[in-house]
């Protein structure tokens, strides 16, 4: 169990040894920082990959299940061969590039994609000790980052010089900016009562007790999951790439692994936002001691993942308006109250806060809502006689 | 159709640029130096292409590359904060709204200009004189360290808010009433259409 625990920090030691042996003592000791960033970046850069790579399949695998189909079943028990199968398909396909599109956008607008979603990860606490950098500036640097991502949508979707392409990078774009504003909030609140930005503090705050079971944590959670659903374009808030509407959004004058870049940058995507939803709300990597802390994450994570997979499987896509309404009139508000409530919890216990936080919480909803829940009802009306003629309300 | 040779030039330098900015600040001693020579050759090249390239989309992205770089520029003056809500809200938000608005303003012909081509060169070239006399100025009259203070605030974001709420409290609020202003006039002015006179 204790080298379980420790076996990526046995592998970076590892790792370190080699130059250690060759170089001289002066040397090694003036390199020693930079070369342990470099191993941990490479293995980010080993983990990044793999991870879109297993994804790929469980989705497709997940998706055919709640559809009632087999799902990938021919390369490999199971399927598990179908990612590389995959791989190797893109990286043979020509690369195709348009006549008509702008040579070096199109050609960046990739490259830029999926820059933004590895980096996310150099501030994922994988585990005890399994945090690349300790940023005091985490979270925000976690927006900044996903943020670079719509300048590289944009990028696509203009410089390939196709309607269907540019709609989708402005709904995109519109999409990521709204979005952007409930998640932040819904951070704010974990940063005040953690007391700090660094993901590590974040985590070790909730040693005791996870976020998630305070009715802020509840509610700041469910704000933070589905923004950052939104954020990183997948159903049922995949607007940008609806097929049915607009082929396959930004990126349908791609072609080849440059269209495979685009797909890992929404995987990954989807992965780190799963992964820091547990950072932030399910206590990161803190769990019982009989599995070691870096297993605890992952399975955290992949349960968040498997949801981001159902809610694939079930949801009906949104409708662009109200979509936006929805970042607006709905969750901007109600994390605007999430942090009144965090106040309020912070201020006086627990058995107060449990029912003047949901109190608050329900309240808002309602409120919130009532409107389009009247009517909503009011058009399932129906005439008390039907022998009458039915009036039509105009509007 | 490939890539053109200036495309395929400003890749390799974009790229060399790069690689050279994550070895110096690595592995050199004085890599900070190269890295603020590197983010300062880009960020004025590409300030310089802004306003040099006609096409507009092209030089709202070069406008976000600039941000970026002067993103980089605080991280080399250990401002992380700052860093970070740079690249948040310039090269994520404002650029973003920048291209935003050419895509959706965008004519095939110029539209009416209001003033004289003459006054706003004379406009531009009063401006433009103005702000270098007033940064010149400030230069001089700033007592230049003559090495820099090793004393780097472990976090600034602690510092940073102790300081709005308390010595600039009054600049703090009066900044977020202009916001609040703002944000206010843009619905007014987003709703007038249907509105029903």
């Amino acid at each position: 169990m204790e080298h379980l625990e420790k076996i990526f920090l046995t592998l970076y030691t590892m790792g370190l040894a080699l130059p250690k042996a060759i170089l001289p003592e002066a040397l090694y000791k003036q390199l020693e920082t930079p070369l342990g960033a470099l191993i941990g970046l490479t293995g980010i850069l080993i983990f990044a990959p793999v991870t879109m790579l297993f994804l790929t399949w469980m989705e497709r695998k997940v998706v055919a299940r709640m559809q009632r189909r087999y799902g990938p079943n021919r390369v490999g028990k199971f399927g598990v061969l179908q990612p590389f199968a995959d791989g190797i398909k893109m990286f043979s396909k020509e690369d195709i590039l348009p006549r008509a599109v702008d040579p070096l956008l199109h050609t960046l607008a990739p490259v830029l994609v999926v820059v933004p979603a590895v980096l996310l990860f150099t501030v994922m606490p994988f585990g005890k000790e399994m945090l690349l950098i300790n940023l005091n500036v985490a979270t925000i640097f976690i927006m900044a980052i996903s943020s670079i991502e719509t300048i590289a949508i944009l990028m696509a979707g203009w410089s390939s010089r196709n309607t269907y392409s540019l709609l989708s990078a402005l709904r995109g774009a519109a999409q990521v900016v709204s979005y952007e504003i409930p998640m932040g909030f819904a951070m704010v609140t974990v940063i005040m009562m953690a007391g700090s930005m660094s993901t590590l503090d974040i985590v070790n705050a909730q040693q005791n007790h996870w976020f998630i079971a305070t009715p802020w944590g509840l509610l700041g959670f469910l704000i933070f999951f589905i923004s950052g659903v939104a954020e990183v374009n997948r159903a049922p808030f995949d607007v940008p790439e609806a097929e049915s509407e607009l082929i396959a959004g930004f990126h349908t004058e791609y072609s080849g692994m440059k269209f495979g870049l685009f797909y890992m940058a929404e995987f990954l995507g989807g992965f780190a936002i799963s992964a820091f939803a547990v950072t932030f709300f399910f206590g990161g990597w803190m769990g019982p001691a009989f599995l070691p802390s870096w297993v605890w994450f992952m399975l955290k994570t992949y349960v968040l993942v498997f949801v981001l997979f159902w809610f694939r499987g079930t949801l009906p896509r949104f409708r662009i308006d109200h979509l936006l309404g929805f970042a607006w009139k709905y969750l901007v508000p109600m994390a605007l109250l999430n942090i009144v409530v965090a106040t309020i919890w912070y201020f006086v216990p627990w058995y107060i806060g449990w029912p003047v936080g949901l109190a608050l919480i329900l309240g808002a909803h309602q409120a919130l809502t009532a409107a389009r829940l009247k009517r909503l009802y009011k058009a399932y009306d129906r005439p008390r006689n039907p022998l009458q003629p039915v009036v039509v309300n105009p509007s | 159709m490939t890539l053109r040779f200036a495309d395929k030039l400003i890749f390799g330098l974009l790229g060399v640029a790069a690689v050279l900015l994550g070895l110096s600040v690595l592995f050199f001693a004085q890599g900070k130096v190269i890295a603020f020579y590197l983010l300062g050759a880009v960020m004025l090249t590409s300030a310089v292409g802004v306003v040099v390239v006609k096409d507009l989309i092209r030089s709202a992205f070069l406008l976000a590359l600039s941000f970026l770089c002067v993103g980089g520029l605080y991280v080399l003056l250990q401002a992380d904060f700052l860093a970070a809500a740079q690249i948040l809200i310039y090269a994520g938000a404002v650029a973003i709204l920048f291209v935003f608005g050419v895509m959706l303003t965008r004519r095939e012909q110029d539209p009416q200009m209001v003033h004289s081509f003459e006054f706003r060169v004379t406009a531009a070239v009063f401006i433009g004189f103005g702000l270098l006399v007033l940064l010149v100025r400030a230069i001089f009259a700033l007592p230049w360290p003559s090495h820099p203070s090793s004393g780097a605030v472990a976090n600034t974001v602690v510092s940073i808010g102790e300081h709005f709420f308390g010595r600039y409290i009054l600049p703090f609020e009066i900044a977020s009433v202009v916001l609040l202003m703002a944000l206010i006039g843009a619905i007014v002015i987003a709703r007038k259409e249907n509105h029903r006179a």
